[in-house]
């Protein structure tokens, strides 16, 4: 093996060590569930003549709004929302107990669905026939795919569970699509990873009703837009059921993801009062970026509901020269925000300069001036500090090699910025 | 292995997620090596399961699952530098829950600095990128073709006048 084979071998052998984060699947998991589960052209061929048919009769269907059963879903309140256990207190839903055993002495049983325009939640147990403590890799024997029925073939998008503290039940919900309201039956298909490495498909089918499925409160139109450093967000529209309520719009803004979550500064209020948040979510689609944000569900009373942008992802243009000190630590301030630079060294390869700022802010288009300006190669050694101020990052940039070292320069900063702009949804 | 590709072909999400994580970090450390950050890379790998997912029942030979995959990361990262060559970005941050061992690995890849990795830089950027696809990636030649668009034997002899060159670079440095 000639020199530059060792050498190759040894970079092979650097590469190999580095591992995917540990959110990999999850994340694919999540992307994937953004775009439309596939089908086959020949169905959507027979779907799109019949779905003529079927749009006369539309009109008839009407649900019967929040009926009383008898039955009730009960025993979910730990893998629910508070608002959500009180519906099924009040006996919403639609009860089912279907059960079916598989594999080594499993049982899973469809308890009930809870079904509105906003989500669908099915809700399951799995136990031992013979009431024993569960497998260690219990998670791994019920993964559930997806909901069949007519004209109905929605992916499960999420499951909640929970184990008790003997180990011997797991209640759960999985939250899906709403089914079709012409389905009489759904299949539930779901994967069972068998402890030699085998992989199971199992099926269960089980009665759905759809006028036990909850109404829709009431749908808004929003449609305005809020101003931001790099561009706009659209508010377009309000769906809001018993069980949450669900804003959606598009984001046209360069730097949307150069801070974590964006929407995490953007509340809906009713009457004042700030609803959780359950879920939000981003898409890149044709159209841009359009997003959605779950709340939990306006309370019955609420008169007043409104939006607020408390704050969004920001930019400032800064063209900021700083002379680099020769003692450190030392601070400087960009626009508001506080710099601090832990040291500068020379490694082998680089220039390395190790910086603190707030977690959300992130600099841009930084340049170091010495006998010539280089450019930042990358950002290494990244972690975070609690402290009195808040979260603060600490990271290292590394440059490449120059001589007689003068300043720095940076050309700009995102960060969280504040807005506190409000939207009037219903007054 | 053929009985994910062929779910996945039916359209079963889960069974495609189940095929890209096998291979997770393969795909990463693939993404990584163009984009140079953990955000960008990972925004690649989810922008090549979308367009894996929309083109898979194009995908003729189940057993060529990983390397077309591995031809739309690459693309899908190529695509996106072209996209960012525009914009200057500077930094990188992490998702928040595993943030910590993220910056482990970057500590693990950026302490290592590799002599080879300097010496790639002095080549043209079409032999290196050959060379890092064969050595770094294990990717066969017709992988690489696909990932290049040129033929074969355009493949080949990147990487052996790469090589070349490389060679000439290390033992003109040892003397001058």
């Amino acid at each position: 093996m000639d020199k530059i084979e060792q050498l190759l071998e040894e970079g092979k052998e650097i590469y190999q060590k580095q591992k995917a984060p540990r959110d990999t699947e999850f994340r694919l998991t999540r992307k994937l569930n953004e775009i439309p589960t596939r089908k086959n052209r020949k169905r959507m061929f027979q779907l799109a003549s019949v779905i003529a048919v079927l749009f006369l009769s539309f009109v008839l269907i009407q649900y019967p709004a929040l009926a009383y059963f008898g039955k009730k879903i009960v025993g979910f309140d730990e893998v629910v929302t508070n608002t959500i256990a009180d519906l099924q207190d009040q006996g919403l839903g639609q009860p089912i107990g279907e059960t079916y055993t598989f594999s080594d002495g499993y049982v899973l049983t469809i308890n009930g669905i809870l079904s509105d325009e906003n989500q669908t939640q099915i809700y399951y147990t799995l136990e031992k026939e013979d009431g024993s403590k569960l497998d260690n890799e219990w998670y791994e024997v019920f993964m559930p795919q997806d909901i069949k029925g007519f004209f109905t073939n929605n992916y499960i998008k999420s499951v909640v569970s929970d184990i008790n503290a003997d180990e011997t039940v797991v209640k759960g919900a999985m939250v899906t699509e709403q089914p079709n309201p012409f389905a009489k039956k759904l299949t539930l298909t779901f994967d069972e990873e068998t402890f030699n490495g085998n992989w199971n498909s199992h099926e269960v089918t089980f009665p759905y009703d759809a006028n036990k499925a909850l109404a829709t409160s009431f749908k808004s139109n929003i449609n305005k837009e809020i101003e931001v450093s790099r561009g706009t967000i659209t508010f377009e529209g309000m769906i809001a059921t018993p069980s949450s309520t669900v804003i959606s719009g598009s984001a046209d803004v360069r730097n949307l993801s150069r801070v974590e979550n964006p929407f995490q500064g953007v509340h809906l209020l009713a009457d004042g009062e700030k609803l959780d948040i359950l879920s939000m979510g981003t898409s890149t689609g044709i159209f841009g970026q359009s997003f959605e944000l779950k709340f939990d569900a306006l309370p019955e009373s609420a008169e007043n509901i409104t939006l607020s942008v408390e704050s969004f992802v920001g930019y400032k243009e800064l063209n900021q020269q700083v002379a680099l000190p020769n003692r450190f630590p030392e601070e400087f301030t960009l626009d508001g925000h506080q710099l601090k630079l832990l040291s500068i060294e020379e490694t082998e390869e680089y220039i390395e300069m190790r910086i603190q700022t707030e977690e959300d802010v992130l600099l841009e288009d930084v340049t170091l001036k010495g006998k010539e300006e280089v450019e930042l190669v990358t950002t290494v050694r990244q972690t975070y500090e609690e402290t009195s101020d808040g979260i603060m990052k600490d990271r290292t940039l590394q440059f490449p090699k120059v001589s007689s070292l003068e300043s720095m320069h940076i050309g700009g900063v995102h960060y969280r910025k504040s807005y506190n702009k409000v939207i009037e949804v219903l007054k | 292995m053929h009985r994910l590709v062929k779910k996945a072909k039916r359209g079963n999400k889960r069974a495609l997620v189940k095929l890209i994580n096998e291979e997770r970090d393969a795909f990463y450390r693939l993404a990584f090596s163009y984009m140079k950050n953990e955000q960008d890379a990972m925004d690649a790998l989810e922008n090549m399961i979308v367009q894996v997912y929309q083109h898979i029942d194009q995908l003729r030979q189940e057993e060529l699952f990983y390397s077309w995959s591995k031809t739309i990361l690459v693309n899908e990262c190529k695509r996106e530098l072209k996209k960012s060559s525009r914009e200057i970005l500077v930094e990188s941050f992490d998702t928040p829950p595993f943030k910590h061992m993220h910056s482990k690995n970057e500590i693990d890849h950026a302490d290592q600095q590799m002599e080879i990795e300097r010496l790639l830089s002095k080549i043209s950027r079409p032999q290196a990128d050959a060379i890092r696809l064969k050595y770094f990636h294990d990717l066969d030649l017709a992988t690489i073709a696909d990932i290049e668009h040129v033929p074969v034997g355009t493949v080949k002899s990147r990487i052996s006048t790469g090589l070349k060159k490389l060679r000439s670079l290390e033992g003109g440095e040892k003397h001058g």
